[in-house]
């Protein structure tokens, strides 16, 4: 029992940490920071880290660990949001399409998710920054939009292999409707799938914020952001690597972080899993 | 010299024992069948047999096959003799075959796996094995895929794969239960006759006494991993030596002691109405069927077509008939679930599209144990659903108090209504979905194959329950099920039912040994029966 225990917490924990490091330093930044973000001090840029600036300093002289807590933030934000839009949107759209499956209703909702599908979501998002213009909040619109689609398909799918069963016919018998049904019997079931992809959506979500920041169309400066600071850096890579390297690992771990956090969080909210 | 000796043989799995100690030999040409309800280790001894056991078992022992020690080959040397010396038919033959290759490619590549000839060669050995179980190429060309088959045939695809080259032993673990009787006795001489022509020894793996009296030379009773008893079935199945061999014969033809209803309880539905409690008067469902072309119109298909029958207050009702006969469909008629076509089901004299306190008369227990309960809710949750039918919901207090003396009921504990689904056994699940049935003090519980997943010994235990609660409820019950030996024993009257079509009714003794109708004659005759030494030695316990 001991190895297995081991074994079902393997992804949870690391994961779990990862993701719990950023929150936290999000959170912080809210109180606290080494050094003012919005500050500029040229005469201390691109220094290597040291012990006052532990991951160095910008071209500007603004604190790399400063501007990541801060960066946090909007990433966390905009990523976040973006994927309760699309569960609160898509979910419910999967699981009518699933109890009106094969009818009109069930036609109309996987069209049109077909048709979002169709468009590149980078596409919407300058489409949508040309008109209103660029800003965090309609990078959540855009990235928000795509993931409606994802959990919709994903509910539905699930949700048709549960309507298969015994127990759907039992709660028929007992005269339940269809959205009691869903709301009760279904989305209990299809609940884990639904939180893996959510956090897979997360990360998929920090990505694409920082994509978007980094082509310009997200926050707009003087808010730090992760994809700016890449994008920022690029031209000075040979003189200071670390003005890439510190913001590229931290995406690279926040996505791995929820990542490992939601195959975790399957294997252990699942109670067929969960017996002694 | 025996063609396959177990010598000692045991396995483990995790460190937990599952086959313990396992001494048997099989000669060429016989047929040995073993017996032994779920968890007993059959299957795992045939996996054992193949080097098929799952990742984390250990073997201890010896496998002899042939004078060779299978247990001590190489992967690969094994693979040559297990597929060409021996052979494998498993119980499902829905998932057995592989959904997108022909049947004539699945016959071909087992073949060709294990010799080294020709496609052509191939192709024609495919063919003859095919038509030699019964499938002729005229008619079931090897270009049909699996989908285009039915569960008999694609039994009979799969027995061709296991016999195409002739094996020296064939193993086949459950091959007829999950189909119907008729074909289940087509299947049955299939194997025989092949058994018969080639030569070749049989390992037959059953839960059903009958059948493997009707097949086997030599039995091995299996309780727990432990080969209890064996030997030439003759002497075993009349002297009944080792206890658990009687017990198993006592529970596969067991009769719960029926009483008549409880008057009291009676009175509650009879007293409403001259009429019948169930009453179902020329009643059509139909399906949709889609056309074959992009264009073309979509069919009806009538799966109930023309049924009229009822069934009184009381009363216990079999029907039987084979899968696709329309059983399901008129279920979910009778329950409300689906959409009429024309008729009428009247339930006390009120149609029951009249609303729910209709509906709440009459409630249902599934066949499968396993996925008839929603793994994420609690045993009290799961019983208290259909209370939703009642107009005036009872106040959470009351509704604890019902959980648990229908929990008591049922032979559970009250305890039990805060555990989930999983920690159940599949006859403590069973008497969970009766608990469910009961608790809107149903005068009708249609009983959808609710015994049929269960072994021998749980399955007496679950229909004395049924029949004590029936005289304590005053129930009347609509039973279900494709085992016409379940059926006799505990029905008043039964209906035959022939694609959507009742084709004989009437009182279950007569209709079962004096069928009239020609299809029930066949279905009768199906049935698998013991031997008249067997049942001697019943008369005796």
């Amino acid at each position: 029992m001991a190895a297995t225990t081991k074994s079902r917490f393997r992804n949870l924990v690391p994961g779990a940490v990862l993701v719990c490091i950023f929150f936290g330093a999000a959170v912080l930044s809210f109180f606290y920071t080494p050094f003012d973000v919005e500050k500029f001090n040229i005469a201390q840029r691109m220094l290597r880290p040291d012990a006052v600036h532990w991951l160095g300093t910008d071209h500007f002289g603004r604190d790399i660990l400063s501007m990541l807590m801060v960066g946090a933030r909007t990433s966390l934000a905009v990523a976040f949001v973006a994927v309760s839009i699309g569960i609160v949107v898509g979910v419910p759209l999967g699981l009518m399409a699933a109890s009106y499956r094969g009818r009109w209703l069930d036609e109309l909702i996987m069209r049109g998710n077909d048709l979002v599908f169709a468009f590149p979501a980078l596409v919407i998002a300058i489409m949508i920054t040309a008109v209103f213009g660029p800003s965090a909040v309609n990078a959540i619109i855009a990235i928000g939009i795509f993931n409606i689609p994802v959990f919709a398909r994903l509910t539905r799918g699930a949700a048709l292999g549960i309507w298969n069963r015994e127990f759907i016919l039992a709660a028929r018998v007992a005269g339940k409707n269809s959205v009691r049904i869903s709301v009760e019997h279904i989305l209990p079931n299809i609940l884990n799938l639904l939180i893996v992809q959510g956090t897979i959506q997360f990360s998929l979500g920090i990505l694409a914020e920082a994509g978007l920041s980094y082509v310009g169309l997200g926050a707009q400066p003087p808010t730090p952001s992760w994809g700016r600071m890449l994008a920022d850096s690029q031209t000075l890579t040979n003189l200071a690597p670390h003005l890439a390297l510190f913001p590229g690992m931290v995406i690279v771990l926040s996505v791995l972080g929820l990542n490992l956090l939601g195959d975790g969080l399957r294997d252990w909210l699942d109670p067929r899993l969960r017996r002694e | 010299m025996p063609l396959l000796t177990l010598n000692a043989v045991a396995v483990s799995i995790h460190d937990t024992a599952i086959l313990k100690n396992l001494n048997t030999t099989l000669d060429a040409g016989q047929v040995m069948g073993v017996i032994g309800e779920s968890g007993s280790g059959k299957s795992m001894m045939a996996l054992a047999i193949m080097g098929l056991l799952p990742q984390g078992s250990a073997l201890t022992g010896q496998i002899l096959f042939d004078d060779v020690a299978l247990n001590e080959l190489t992967e690969k040397a094994r693979c040559q003799i297990c597929g060409d010396d021996i052979g494998m038919v498993f119980q499902e033959p829905m998932t057995a075959l592989n959904p997108v290759h022909t049947i004539g490619q699945q016959v071909i590549e087992c073949i060709r796996l294990h010799q080294p000839i020709s496609r052509a060669a191939a192709t024609a050995l495919a063919s003859e094995t095919l038509s030699r179980c019964g499938l002729p190429s005229d008619q079931f060309p090897l270009s049909r895929y699996p989908h285009e088959l039915s569960g008999g045939q694609r039994q009979r695809v799969v027995i061709a794969m296991a016999v195409a080259l002739k094996p020296k032993l064939l193993i086949a673990d459950e091959p007829t239960t999950a189909l119907d009787v008729t074909t289940q006795a087509e299947i049955l001489d299939l194997l025989c006759s092949l058994q018969q022509e080639d030569d070749m020894a049989l390992m037959l793996i059953s839960h059903d006494l009958a059948v493997v009296a009707s097949m086997a030379d030599t039995v091995v009773v299996m309780k727990e991993g432990v080969i209890v008893e064996q030997g030439d079935i003759e002497p075993v199945f009349t002297q009944l030596e080792h206890p658990y061999t009687r017990a198993l014969f006592k529970a596969s033809d067991h009769t719960p002691p029926r009483t008549a209803p409880n008057h009291r309880a009676l009175v509650n539905h009879s007293a409403q109405s001259e009429s019948p409690l169930l009453e179902v008067k020329d009643l059509v469902v139909a399906y949709r069927v889609p056309g074959r072309g992009w264009f073309s119109r979509a069919n009806t298909f009538r799966a109930v077509d023309q049924m009229s029958f009822s069934v009184n207050a009381g009363e216990s009702v079999g029907l039987v008939g084979e899968s696709g006969c329309g059983k399901s469909t008129l279920t979910r008629a009778v329950l409300g679930l689906m959409p009429v076509a024309s008729g009428r089901i009247l339930i006390n004299g009120t149609h029951i599209d009249e609303g729910r306190h209709v509906l709440k008369q009459v409630q249902v227990v599934f066949q499968d144990p396993y996925g008839s309960f929603n793994p994420r809710h609690k045993v009290a949750r799961l019983i208290a659903e259909p209370l939703n039918v009642l107009e005036t919901q009872p106040t959470r207090r009351e509704r604890d108090r019902q959980v648990v003396s229908i929990l008591e009921d049922v032979g559970l504990l009250s305890s039990d209504a805060d555990k989930y689904i999983h920690e159940f056994s599949g006859g403590q699940r069973q008497r969970i979905a009766i608990a469910r049935a009961l608790i809107t003090r149903p005068a009708l519980i249609v009983l959808d194959e609710a015994v049929s997943a269960l072994d021998v010994s749980v399955r007496a235990t679950v229909l004395d329950l049924l029949a004590s609660l029936a005289t304590a409820y005053g129930l009347a019950y609509l039973f279900i099920s494709h085992d016409l030996s379940v059926v006799r024993n505990v029905t008043d009257r039964v209906l035959v039912m022939q694609s959507g079509q009742l084709v004989e009714q009437g009182d279950t003794q007569s209709v079962l040994d004096h069928p009239t109708h020609d299809y029930t004659q066949r279905l009768v005759a199906s049935v698998p029966r013991l031997p008249e030494y067997a049942h001697a030695a019943i008369d005796t316990l």
